[in-house]
């Protein structure tokens, strides 16, 4: 799978991509919303590790930019951020997200959750 | 400091309204007396107008003294706000002046209190019992708390003197701190990532000697019925070494059996020569015999012809007997020689033979054996090179896990930061609302130098000692 990593901090996306590497897939990676946005149109995206506090756009404002491209809005994303509040979760779930996950996680959750949004 | 400000300015207001408010009574009092006598022609309205007038002349004039207090309070408090205002030049100086001129005010300020106080008493033991002297009692009243009030701003003026310094050194030390902050970011982010880089290239390896070992495994495994299959090949080995030896143990049966042929046929040689000798000893007896007869039968003349013929036929016989015997003894001799030859060639030849055999076969059992153990050896090897790598991929779960905390200790210092950026802010506000007062930051006591030579010490990793360097440069 072609699984696009977005996240400001260099060392969480070294992690996820050394997790999903290891599993046969292919990880891109962008440093916040605006970047992703940028790569979406010029490679086939399977899936969207997201995560919420960015600068230049975040992960919410990512959401709400990629819920009005309707070629896009069939890739599932999951939200993985440290910030676990209920509010948060809700409002990243009912903006399309398919799973949230919370900083740390584990290798084989993540793997299990990739698995279940995309069979 | 606004608090500060506004009780200043009511302190300046209620000194003016009780400097006028004696003037008023004063003037009230004397009015409404003339209007008595003017009005009533009374004799004792006329005292009771007189008194009242002499009572308001009399508090005119306490009051008048009340007031030049007043007048020395506004005067007192000119000198401070000029003293305050050479704090902005030199704080220490200013200190040493503000000091004496504050107690002078709070003195100041104290004398009013215990004056009006005074003419409260005053009021008091003239049983002053009348709407004047109440009024009067009031305005006392009234002149009492604002000069608390008085006292205690002049003392917190006091300390904001040297708290917009204290303030100033304090928002100083703010970008010390923001940077060490971002060199915790920085350091842990350059260590996180070369452990993943380096643990990437343990995974990938290991995943790659995982992947090894179990096609080693494959191959080693008794399970696997290939005939090239290195267990099939080595039992395969122990049945040939198996089979050599039998073959060599009897190749020396035979041999020994043989050996012990050739033995006898050795002896039965022997036992020939020996009839042989005994043929040559017969044929020499005959020769003799023949002789002896030959000479009987010349004696016996020509009766004894026939017999000389048959004596001349022995004697041709006992000479081919011997010829014929001496030429099998050479025979059987040559024979035995060979024989000889052949047995002691035989068992040198094939015993070298079977030794060399025999140890070629001991070392191919070494070998086969070096070889099973060998085979084992990789087994387990390649066994525990297999657990080995499922348990490093189990670590690298926890191990990615861990290294998360690099990011999660990163958030944690931006809100740290957001804390201390209001913190700097609202010391910014403070400083910005003591200049608004009339106080300035002055002459702060410690040079970027007194900071470096009090903080190196207390920075215990080295190299964070860059960061006076780094906030100089900044600042110049």
């Amino acid at each position: 799978m072609n699984i696009l990593n977005v996240d400001d901090s260099m060392t969480m996306r070294k992690i996820v991509t050394l997790a999903l590497k290891g599993q046969g897939h292919t990880v891109l990676e962008a440093e916040n919303g605006k970047l992703a946005l940028d790569i979406l149109p010029t490679q086939p995206i399977d899936a969207i590790i997201l995560d919420i506090n960015m600068p230049v756009m975040n992960g919410i404002e990512f959401l709400q930019a990629i819920k009005k491209l309707p070629v896009f809005t069939k890739i599932p994303i999951i939200v993985l951020t440290t910030q676990g509040e209920d509010a948060l979760k809700d409002q990243a779930l009912s903006l399309g997200a398919k799973a949230f996950m919370i900083k740390p996680f584990q290798k084989d959750d993540l793997l299990a959750t990739l698995k279940k949004i995309c069979p | 400091m606004g608090t500060i400000k506004s009780m200043r300015i009511q302190v300046k207001r209620n000194q003016h309204f009780i400097a006028l408010i004696p003037l008023y009574i004063f003037l009230c009092s004397i009015l409404a007396a003339l209007m008595l006598l003017w009005v009533i022609n009374s004799t004792l309205v006329r005292i009771l107008a007189s008194i009242i007038i002499i009572s308001s002349m009399m508090s005119f004039l306490s009051i008048l003294k009340y007031r030049s207090v007043v007048t020395k309070n506004d005067q007192f408090l000119t000198n401070e706000k000029k003293c305050l205002s050479k704090t902005l030049e030199d704080r220490n100086t200013l200190l040493a002046d503000l000091i004496p001129a504050i107690e002078l005010l709070i003195k100041e300020d104290e004398a009013i209190k215990i004056a009006s106080n005074s003419t409260l008493a005053a009021l008091k033991m003239h049983g002053a019992d009348t709407p004047v002297y109440d009024r009067l009692r009031q305005f006392a009243n009234s002149f009492i708390i604002p000069m608390d009030s008085s006292i205690s701003t002049i003392r917190g003026l006091s300390f904001s003197s040297s708290a917009t310094a204290r303030l100033a050194e304090i928002e100083r030390r703010i970008p010390y701190v923001y940077e060490i902050l971002k060199r915790v970011v920085l350091h842990t982010e350059q260590a996180a990532l070369t452990l993943i880089e380096n643990f990437s290239n343990i995974f990938e390896n290991t995943d790659k000697a995982e992947t090894d070992a179990h096609e080693a495994l494959k191959s080693l495994s008794s399970a696997n019925n290939s005939e090239t299959s290195l267990d099939m090949l080595i039992r395969k080995s122990y049945d040939t070494v198996i089979g050599s030896r039998t073959v060599i143990n009897d190749f020396l049966h035979l041999n020994r059996e043989n050996g012990e042929r050739v033995k006898k046929i050795s002896e039965l040689v022997t036992k020939s020569e020996e009839l042989i000798i005994g043929i040559e000893d017969i044929a020499e007896r005959s020769k003799l015999i023949a002789f002896n007869m030959a000479v009987e039968s010349a004696k016996i003349g020509d009766k004894g012809r026939g017999f000389k013929v048959i004596v001349n036929e022995l004697q041709r016989l006992n000479t081919q007997t011997t010829g014929f015997a001496r030429d099998i003894m050479s025979i059987v001799k040559s024979f035995r020689i060979y024989n000889q030859e052949l047995m002691d060639q035989w068992l040198v030849k094939s015993e070298s033979l079977t030794e060399k055999v025999k140890d070629d076969s001991d070392q191919a059992e070494l070998a086969l054996n070096a070889l099973t153990h060998s085979y084992e050896l990789n087994g387990k090897l390649f066994r525990s090179v297999s657990e080995s790598a499922i348990g490093v991929n189990k670590s690298m779960s926890e191990i990615l896990q861990s290294l998360q905390f690099q990011d999660i200790t990163r958030q944690q210092i931006e809100g740290a930061e957001s804390f201390i950026k209001e913190i700097h802010e609202g010391i910014l506000e403070l400083e910005t609302q003591f200049k608004n007062l009339g106080y300035s930051t002055g002459k702060i006591s410690d040079s970027y130098n007194t900071i470096r030579s009090t903080y190196t010490p207390k920075l215990k990793v080295t190299s964070d000692h860059e960061i006076f360097d780094i906030i100089e440069r900044r600042n110049r």
